[in-house]
């Protein structure tokens, strides 16, 4: 009996060691064909890293660039989602490959994951496995290796050679972007990835109201640097712009334009190419290059150290057939200076002017017109405990004009020298009662010319405003705007009795017959605003001016009553809509400004 | 008779032996052994879960895949866990068995054996599939997260952190309404619209309108997601009206990290705009603009005087000479 229960446990304990022998000896199932098609031998695992639990901190990976292709790639724009399918294969600016079936990122998120038979292919080491994170901002490389059995491992800093193994990973490192419900903006078939800053995208598909329409190369920058959306041309009615082509610091794009009103331009093109760094940029442009007057633009700063500032603008006007010799050229040049002092800074503007510098025979101005400026501006600063503020400034300049010599009471000059002296006060908001405030600043500024006059130029503003809840607001403003030019004996000589013909009427116009160089503006402004919600804020402005000299027609001069009514709504979480027209209240036959502001922007 | 039953005891400690050892090599360290009861819990779209063998029981949870490889099913939490040699592996709407392994990106649907650990069942779709109601996925992930195999020990990691630049404690992303206060320079003229460009608009100057509130302030409000991360600036409309610094310098945009509130508010102040004329005023020496002892552009409203008119020093180009810029503006260009 002992002996049958004995077998039997012995037969039993047998069968259970063949048992779980099986269990650990099975091989990989294999469920469906391909089950353990990888496309290159697994490789073997590495000996397991000393450090069990480094702490590292955090740094970029040591790449700059993502070359990216596959047999799909699509972009989600308003997500800045990148999803690519088929053959992916990711191409580090390190000589990293990763290859993969699928592909995704969100630049905003700054990593990327690849996805399914993963094989990475870094200096000296190779790994297979089910899925590669990164998270290019700190370096960090997550990855699903797969031998005999699967792993977590972890890189530092693009270190691929060195895993660290078993180390606890982001829940949410290898998920992929959910872009349900949202439109692919384009396809293509390759892309550059410059991390944080831009896209490029090769062979695109755009997708336009169902339509797909061929894109060629286009150009996406989504750098937060400030920098890169400096601008060099001037304000058109309507601009749509085709970045062809740029990398991490620059890029090109071409512009169809389209002027109408008083400028009458009509459709044309522009170009415009930028550079942009952290504390520089420079930007240049032709606009027009389909035109007979085209504008040459240049547009740069630089910021050296903390404390100074370089910028410059330079501009050739030129009337040109295509790209042949200029038929004649004019160059106008501003550099700055800006220097940060001690509670101050100073400015000094060299402005340069030449008329012709292209087969003007004789030339215009041998000798350019120039100026150079000398700003010096304190910072604010708060009266005791007075809720009153000052700040001051002064400069001086001196202008060179060579086009022809000025004269003044039959003495000819070359350079005028000015010097000024300068404040402003300003209070903080008073409160007079519940929600109701008062603001208020006065600035007055001495200008000394070198020729026997001086102006004086004053400004004081009062406002009250009230608070209604915390969505609307009425203020009422009052400014009034002094500006004298005494010159004392010579105030005939210089401010004549003039009596010039109001062209809109055709009749003189009187009111500059006792103008002796002191001008007065006054404006009252009502303003309501309201903001409903945060994606909605209408503003409703109506200004009366009472000036001396008053406007002449429609040459000098504002109108003497303006309304403008501008309102800003978010149509959807991507895109909001600003729209707003002045109205002149049918001065002389002006009711509505000629442009109206529609602008559709994120 | 009694060899019999020896015979059949025996077989019995042998499968409860050998179970064992499988859920060992496979369950996570330290996992508990296999609970008596038989739990079926309903699945993620509340039909029956799959089938359970004698002594089996199950456990369900949806997610998606990243890869099915070597006999492996990860997901995108980044666990891999074990396919049964015998699981079927069938289309989530059908239940028709699929010829092909699931591919990345897939929504599955897997039916786990707590007794094993492994993956018996595997219903594949290309859609989302959204867990009943009444059914916890996250509680169900819970329970099978200790099925993942790794060959390494799990150890911890310290520095893990939340996306750069936001600093604060864990967000949701809740809608946070954000009110911008910001005090602009005297110098502001009544008739402009302030605005905040900001990098999350990609730097439309135009991003924010901003309303006025009285001579010197405007006010703005949007809403952010909480733990949003953003930089800004304030400007008139286009970059040559930005801000700048204090000192007259660019200053780096300002920042703002949106935490987790019902309201937030931000006070600012601008002191300069990059186009203020700070003293006399940067000069436009162009043409008609030249500066004169009688500096007509210092005196609003001054008519141009009649051509020939002394003493007005009023400078014309030739005819032909300097074509005008396409909008008739000289002088830095204004953004777009």
């Amino acid at each position: 009996m002992t002996f049958k229960l004995l077998s039997g446990a012995l037969f039993a304990l047998a069968l259970s060691f063949l048992s779980a022998f099986a269990v650990v000896a099975q091989p990989a199932p294999a469920l469906a064909p391909g089950a353990a098609a990888t496309s290159s031998p697994p490789a073997a695992a590495p000996e397991a890293t000393p450090t069990v639990n480094p702490y590292v901190m955090p740094t970029a990976a040591p790449f700059s660039r993502v070359n990216l292709d596959a047999d799909s790639i699509d972009f989600y724009w308003n997500r800045y989602v990148i999803e690519a399918n088929g053959h992916v294969r990711v191409q580090m600016s390190d000589g990293t490959l990763v290859t993969g079936d699928t592909f995704s990122t969100d630049l905003r998120l700054n990593r990327f994951l690849v996805a399914g038979h993963v094989h990475i292919a870094a200096k000296d080491v190779q790994y297979d496995g089910a899925a590669f994170a990164e998270n290019m901002d700190d370096g960090r490389g997550y990855f699903l290796p797969v031998f005999d059995e699967p792993d977590r491992w972890t890189f530092l800093s693009g270190n691929y050679a060195v895993p660290y193994l078993g180390r606890e990973i982001p829940y949410d490192a290898f998920m992929f972007p959910d872009t349900n419900g949202t439109a692919v903006f384009l396809n293509a078939t390759a892309a550059v990835i410059w991390p944080r800053d831009a896209l490029l995208f090769k062979g695109t598909e755009v997708h336009v109201l169902g339509f797909k329409a061929p894109g060629g190369q286009i150009y996406f920058n989504f750098s937060n640097n400030i920098n890169f959306r400096q601008n060099s041309l001037v304000g058109a009615a309507a601009d749509v712009g085709y970045p062809f082509a740029g990398g991490r610091w620059w890029y090109s794009t071409l512009h169809l334009r389209y002027d109408g009103g008083p400028n009458n331009i009509g459709t044309y093109g522009a170009f415009e190419q930028h550079f942009a760094w952290d504390n520089a940029y420079a930007v240049a442009s032709v606009n027009p290059f389909t035109q007979f007057s085209k504008q040459y633009n240049l547009l740069a700063s630089t910021k050296i150290g903390p404390k100074f500032q370089l910028d410059t603008f330079q501009q050739i006007n030129l009337s040109q057939y295509g790209w042949t010799t200029p038929a004649n050229a004019a160059w106008f040049g501003s550099f700055t200076a800006t220097t940060a002092l001690h509670n101050s800074f100073t400015k000094v503007v060299y402005n340069t002017y030449a008329a012709s510098i292209a087969n003007s025979v004789p030339p215009v101005d041998p000798d350019h017109p120039s100026s150079v400026e000398l700003d010096w501006i304190g910072f604010d600063h708060r009266i005791g405990l007075f809720p009153l503020t000052f700040r001051l400034r002064s400069g001086g300049a001196v202008y060179n004009d060579t086009y022809g010599l000025g004269s003044f009471a039959g003495t000819p000059y070359t350079n005028l020298w000015s010097t000024w002296l300068g404040g402003t006060l300003y209070t903080t908001s008073i409160k007079l009662f519940k929600d109701t405030y008062l603001v208020g600043s006065f600035d007055m500024q001495r200008t000394f010319y070198s020729l026997p006059h001086y102006l004086n130029t004053t400004t004081t503003t009062g406002s009250i405003s009230r608070l209604i809840g915390t969505k609307a607001a009425f203020s009422v403003t009052y400014q009034n705007v002094n500006a004298g030019d005494y010159a004392g004996s010579q105030k005939l000589a210089i401010y004549p009795p003039s009596t010039p013909v109001n062209p809109a009427t055709g009749l003189p116009d009187t009111g500059y017959a006792a103008f002796r160089g002191l001008a007065t503006s006054r404006t009252m402004s009502y303003l309501l605003s309201y903001t409903p919600r945060p994606a909605m804020a209408l503003s409703l402005n109506y200004q009366h001016y009472t000036d001396f000299p008053p406007p002449i027609g429609v040459i000098s001069g504002r109108p003497p009553n303006y309304f403008n009514a501008d309102l800003k709504v978010r149509l959807t979480p991507q895109l909001s809509v600003e729209v707003g027209r002045p109205y002149y209240f049918n001065w002389y036959g002006a009711k509505w400004a000629p442009y109206m502001l529609i602008q559709f922007g994120p | 008779m009694r060899l019999l039953a020896s015979l059949l005891v025996s077989v019995i400690l042998a499968t409860l032996y050998a179970s064992a050892s499988r859920a060992q090599s496979n369950a996570a360290p330290g996992s508990s052994p296999a609970p008596v009861l038989r739990v079926i819990p309903l699945g993620p779209n509340g039909r029956p879960a799959v089938t359970p063998g004698p002594n089996q029981v199950v456990v369900r949870y949806a997610g998606q895949l990243l890869d099915v490889e070597r006999g492996y099913v990860f997901f995108t939490t980044g666990d891999g866990f074990k396919l049964d040699p015998n699981a079927k592996i069938v289309d989530y709407t059908t239940k028709e068995t699929v010829s092909q392994l699931p591919t990345s990106r897939m929504y599955a649907d897997a039916s786990f054996d707590k007794t094993t650990g492994r993956i018996v069942e595997l219903a594949v779709s290309k859609r989302v599939i959204k867990p009943a109601q009444d059914y916890d996925n996250r509680q169900a992930y819970e329970q099978v997260q200790k099925f993942a195999v790794s060959q390494s020990t799990l150890t911890p990691n310290t520095d893990q952190r939340l996306p750069s630049g936001y600093q604060g404690p864990p967000t949701t992303g809740k809608a946070v309404a954000v009110t911008f206060v910001v005090q602009v320079p005297p110098s502001t003229p009544l008739t402009d619209s302030v605005y905040i460009t900001t990098d999350v608009a990609n730097w439309d100057p135009r991003a924010i309108l901003m309303t006025r509130i009285d001579a010197l302030h405007y006010r703005a409000t949007t809403s952010f997601a909480s733990g949003t991360y953003f930089r800004y600036k304030y400007d008139r409309g286009n970059f040559r009206t930005i801000e700048i610094g204090r000192d007259g310098l660019d200053d780096p945009p300002r920042t703002f990290s949106v935490r987790e509130s019902d309201a937030l508010r931000r006070d600012d102040i601008v002191y300069h705009w990059k186009d203020e004329s700070l003293g006399q005023g940067i000069q436009n020496i162009g043409p008609g603009s030249i500066p004169t002892p009688y500096n007509p552009s210092g005196i609003l409203n001054l008519p141009t005087p009649p051509a020939g008119i002394a003493p007005y020093p009023v400078k014309t180009l030739p005819p032909g000479i300097g074509p005008a810029p396409p909008n008739g503006v000289r002088g830095p260009a204004a953004s777009r």
